[in-house]
């Protein structure tokens, strides 16, 4: 199992303790180190990707997964978080508020962003970035995936949406017998469910409905997982364990995803070198990279008892 | 004395000739570098022409145009030295006349036997290289150094000594030099490499003396985020010092006493350096060659009692003395600010007589010392502030009645406005089509400027809803022109915003100059009190935009956002409904044009004099020079030979007393002539008593000789003639 955790850019293994020993608490720990390592690693490669780039919205992905890591109070990581601040505003501002009309979850993300790393979504260039969200027909438009985003935002920046009840109705409403929730109503999806259940995860105590349509697409996840722990590829199997961590379980722990091998070993599963991999033995896949580190951000923080936004 | 010492090792014609030869090419070629540095007409055919005075005058123009045009080193010219049409009077004759005393001059100071008195020739024309723009041609300068090589040879010939072993590396060095003019002249530069960078040195030295400008002058390509937070602070820091005053940390800039007696103190904008045109990738002057080519006409404008610098404070007075003030004196006290700017309120009187000494005027625009280490204090006068009313005060201008103060006003602001169109609204062509992209089409120019609200009011809601101030900004990549890099980044601090607004203003037809300066806030204004210094610090440096307002005069525009509320911005929906300047300009043809008066008449006779003096200075000083060489010669020969005298060997001591008692032609005793023909060609031993007896012989000889020699000079009538009976015979 560690052997995986430790993957082909990790630490040998035979460093690592071997739980079947029975000292369970102290290869826990052992587990929960090498996890900050990674997480470490990953956002110093993640930093120096984007430090020639010029860092703005698009990269929301990355500023969450830096700003949740370890690294996220180191200087250049603020000198990251400030460029991407700077040009956040000036698409603001060319863009009267709304960075795309059509595509809500752009200023979603943009306010996920802004708040993980200290900024105001509501007062940008003096603009409301969570506004669009709450035109629920724009919102819809764009799809279940806008709605899952609009919720997101609202609870990451501690505000009530006015619509929450119409997406919350929404992503009920895809939901398949299965217990999956899909995109189009008819196919049941990993990235869809595991996504909706970090939007719900918020509203389980306040409705029995969401606790049990949580519980059910929790039970369709765990029998999508494969053997090595994973879902297939690196994004899918970040998403669950994001899902996962949502619902306050440690994804490390989570019985009903350790059959064999747990969730973070299916992630490890497409580390490499520089970061993380799309499909198993590809080379790095920035967007793989990002999600991957935000899902271990996510899984540190959730063995703290702590949430990621 | 020299003349005797050339008399005494001369050899015969030969080295005459040889003189004569090098004495003819030294002064030749110090004519013809002279001729080619100054701009100078002399040729053969014409080298009899005109006459000597008019000549002398006619090159004194020439010299005075020259450094005027290379330097804006303002000369006063002659009535006398030009033609009615402007042309310079023919210099042929009064130019030969000077190639022979140049010729002659080199003559006597090869003979002279003095190597120093080469310097005459090689420091001019080395101080003319490296702190003007006058430079003779590579050619020039080449013969020029090579004459130089053969005076010095010629010179050390004469003496005795190894030409070639002294002459070599001089040669060398000189042809080195000429070479690296030819080349680059060759290359096709307007200007040598060699005098580029002695100049770019030059220009980093004084900006090191003159003192650090957070904003780098208009320099946009070198300007940095890092240095500019370091010397003025982070912009929250800065508008809220500006906005709410209080304690600050920035080093003190500048420091401005306000001698108001009625009233509270109001704000006002110190402008310092003026960008007027964008060059290079930075905001520069118009050049020198422009400015002095507009000297005339500043100079009667301000006889008429008109200057771009005190147009508001003048139009003030025109058109409502009451509500302008009584004018009160201002002093600005340069700190650490670039002390090479002369910070000025937009709010000041009189023309250029009343500008601080010191300070030179560039055509209205604004004032620049033209002292070695800058200047620290200026005091004006000035009105209270009309910056933050000034679309009151136009409309109060444009609405006042008819004079001839006001229509002699306006006559001389008609040439002035013809300037400031013909100089401040040219746009890059390479930024001309992105600025059509980003603000459309300005409408039809051809015959009047856009509306000064229509055109402001466009900018500032462009640059609000498109770029964001940080002082994070990425530096441009080379060979990227930094407005460029703004328009795209969307990002920069005020030094962009006011590059972009200035463009701006000026694609919409609207003169526009770039500024920097500091700025006098009303917090300050509400600290400070009347009589008393008040500390400005690095962090009040800004950059802003000026428009010309016809009629009216430059006033300064906010368009970085934050500095918007800092100062009073004059209301817009005001004053500018009655502005018609077409009407006033219809006024204007009515009158006649301003003629330029004549010159006053120059007293030739003082001037020359005045010449003389400079000259005879000059000649005094090279003597002292002279003089003083001659001195540390002979002391350290003295030096040498006391020295030789007290060597520990006695025999070589004694030979060395007796050599010099032989070259000094004095008496000798019998027995020092024994000693000291024992010393030197006997292995006899020599003792220290006889070493002294034959020293002190030595002294007492001298004394007599010396005094001897006192006695046979005669008075200073007698050794004149003498001194012209040895030249006569040489």
């Amino acid at each position: 199992m560690l052997l995986l955790l430790a993957g082909c850019g990790g630490n040998d293994s035979t460093d690592s303790p071997d739980p079947a020993s029975g000292n369970t608490e102290q290869a826990a720990a052992a587990q929960t180190a090498d996890l900050a390592q990674v997480e470490k690693e990953t956002a110093v490669q993640l930093i120096r990707l984007l430090s020639g780039e010029e860092v703005g919205p698009g990269n929301e992905w990355s500023i969450i997964g830096i700003a949740g890591s370890s690294m996220g109070k180191e200087a250049e990581a603020q000198s990251l978080f400030m460029q991407y601040e700077e040009s956040l505003r000036l698409a603001v501002k060319r863009a009267d508020g709304v960075l795309d009309p059509d595509r809500p979850t752009d200023n979603a993300k943009a306010a996920i962003a802004l708040q993980m790393i200290g900024g105001d979504p509501q007062d940008v260039e003096g603009f409301d970035l969570l506004a669009q969200q709450e035109d629920t027909e724009t919102v819809k438009a764009q799809g279940i995936n806008a709605e899952i985003w609009a919720l997101n935002a609202a609870a990451c920046c501690g505000r009530e949406l006015k619509a929450r009840e119409t997406y919350i109705e929404d992503i009920l409403g895809m939901q398949l017998e299965d217990g999956s929730i899909t995109y189009d109503g008819q196919t049941a999806d990993v990235d869809i469910t595991a996504m909706a259940m970090q939007a719900l995860a918020p509203f389980a105590g306040e409705n029995q409905q969401i606790a049990d349509a949580l519980a059910a697409a929790k039970g369709w996840l765990a029998t999508q997982q494969h053997p090595g722990g994973d879902y297939g590829n690196s994004e899918s199997t970040s998403q669950v364990v994001m899902a996962v961590a949502a619902l306050g379980e440690d994804p490390a722990k989570a019985e009903d995803f350790a059959k064999g091998s747990t969730l973070l070993d299916g992630l490890m599963l497409y580390r490499c070198a520089d970061g993380f991999s799309h499909l198993h033995g590809d080379e790095m896949d920035v967007m793989a990279t990002e999600q991957a580190l935000c899902a271990i951000d996510s899984a540190l923080l959730a063995a703290q008892g702590e949430k990621l936004f | 004395m020299q003349l005797t010492y050339s008399e005494q090792s001369s050899k015969g014609g030969s080295q005459q000739v040889l003189a004569v030869l090098c004495a003819c090419l030294l002064g030749g070629s110090t004519f013809a570098a002279g001729c080619s540095a100054f701009g100078l007409q002399w040729s053969p055919a014409g080298a009899f022409s005109g006459a000597p005075l008019q000549g002398l005058l006619s090159v004194c123009n020439s010299i005075a145009d020259r450094l005027g045009t290379t330097d804006y080193i303002i000369l006063r010219k002659f009535a006398g030295g030009a033609a009615a049409d402007g042309s310079y009077h023919p210099q042929g004759i009064f130019l030969t006349i000077a190639l022979l005393l140049l010729c002659v001059l080199s003559y006597l100071i090869l003979r002279s036997g003095c190597k120093w008195l080469l310097l005459v020739f090689a420091l001019p024309g080395t101080g003319l290289l490296l702190l003007t723009g006058a430079a003779p041609g590579a050619w020039t300068a080449l013969v020029f150094g090579f004459a130089l090589v053969c005076a010095f040879a010629c010179m050390q010939q004469t003496e005795g000594g190894h030409i070639l072993l002294l002459a070599i590396p001089l040669a060398a060095l000189i042809i080195t030099f000429a070479a690296g003019m030819l080349i680059d002249h060759t290359a096709g530069l307007s200007q040598s490499a060699l005098q580029k960078q002695t100049q770019t040195a030059i220009t980093k030295q004084l900006d090191k003396r003159y003192g650090k400008n957070p904003l780098g002058k208009g320099d946009l390509e070198g300007l940095t985020g890092e240095s500019l937070t370091d010397l003025r602070g982070s912009s929250d820091q800065v508008l809220q010092l500006l906005s709410a005053g209080g304690k600050d940390k920035t080093k003190t800039a500048l420091t401005l006493t306000i001698d108001q007696k009625n009233g509270a103190l109001q704000s006002c904008w110190l402008r310092g350096f003026v960008g007027e045109t964008y060059r290079g990738h930075q905001w520069t002057d118009l050049g020198n060659e422009t400015y002095y080519s507009r000297r005339d006409i500043q100079y009667w404008l301000n006889r008429n009692g008109f200057d771009g610098l005190s147009q508001l404070a003048l139009t003030a007075q025109l058109s409502d003395p009451q509500q302008a003030g009584e004018p009160f004196a201002c002093t600005v006290q340069t700190k650490k600010a670039d002390c090479s700017c002369i910070y000025t309120p937009y709010e000041i009187t009189g023309t250029s007589e009343a500008i601080p000494q010191g300070a030179q005027n560039y055509a209205g625009g604004f004032l620049r010392t033209d002292k070695l280490f800058g200047t620290k204090t200026a005091v004006y006068q000035a009105l209270p502030d009309m910056t933050g009313s000034w679309t009151d005060w136009v409309g109060r201008l444009y609405s006042t009645d008819s004079s001839p103060q006001l229509q002699n006003y306006y006559t001389s602001e008609s040439h002035y406005n013809v300037w400031c169109y013909e100089h401040y609204t040219d746009v890059p062509e390479e930024l001309a089509g992105t600025l059509y992209m980003a603000m459309g089409d300005p409408g039809d120019l051809t015959r009047d400027h856009a509306d000064y609200r229509r055109a402001i009011t466009a900018v500032r809601d462009y640059l609000d809803g498109n770029f964001i101030y940080t002082e994070k900004f990425k530096s441009p990549k080379k060979g990227e022109d930094p407005i460029e890099r703004f328009l795209i980044s969307g990002k920069g601090c005020d030094a962009h915003y006011a590059s972009l607004a200035t463009m701006l203003m000026r694609y919409y037809g609207i003169p526009a100059r770039y500024v920097e300066g500091y700025l006098f806030t009303p917090a300050d204004a509400a600290a400070a009190k009347a009589g008393q210094p008040y500390d400005i610090g690095f962090s009040h440096a800004h950059a802003w935009t000026e428009i010309y307002v016809d009629g009216f005069g430059w006033v300064p525009m906010e368009f970085t956002p934050g500095w918007q509320d800092v100062m009073p911005q004059a209301d817009l929906t005001r004053g500018l409904e009655s502005v018609n300047y077409k009407k006033q300009n219809d006024q204007q043809l009515d009158i006649p044009p301003m003629e330029e008066e004549e010159e006053p008449a120059v007293n030739y006779g003082k001037k020359l004099l005045r010449f003389l003096l400079t000259a005879g200075l000059i000649l005094l000083l090279l003597l002292l020079v002279w003089i003083l060489q001659k001195v540390i010669r002979r002391r350290i020969a003295y030096r040498r030979r006391m020295r030789s005298f007290a060597d520990p060997d006695i025999r070589k001591g004694i030979c060395a007393i007796y050599g010099s008692m032989m070259d000094e032609g004095l008496q000798l005793s019998a027995e020092t002539v024994e000693i000291g023909e024992r010393a030197a060609f006997s292995e006899l031993p020599v003792e220290e008593d006889e070493r002294t007896a034959i020293w002190k012989e030595y002294e007492r000889g001298m004394y007599e000789k010396k005094a001897n020699e006192k006695l046979d000079r005669g008075t200073l009538p007698e050794r004149i003639a003498a001194a012209f009976g040895r030249l006569r015979r040489k």
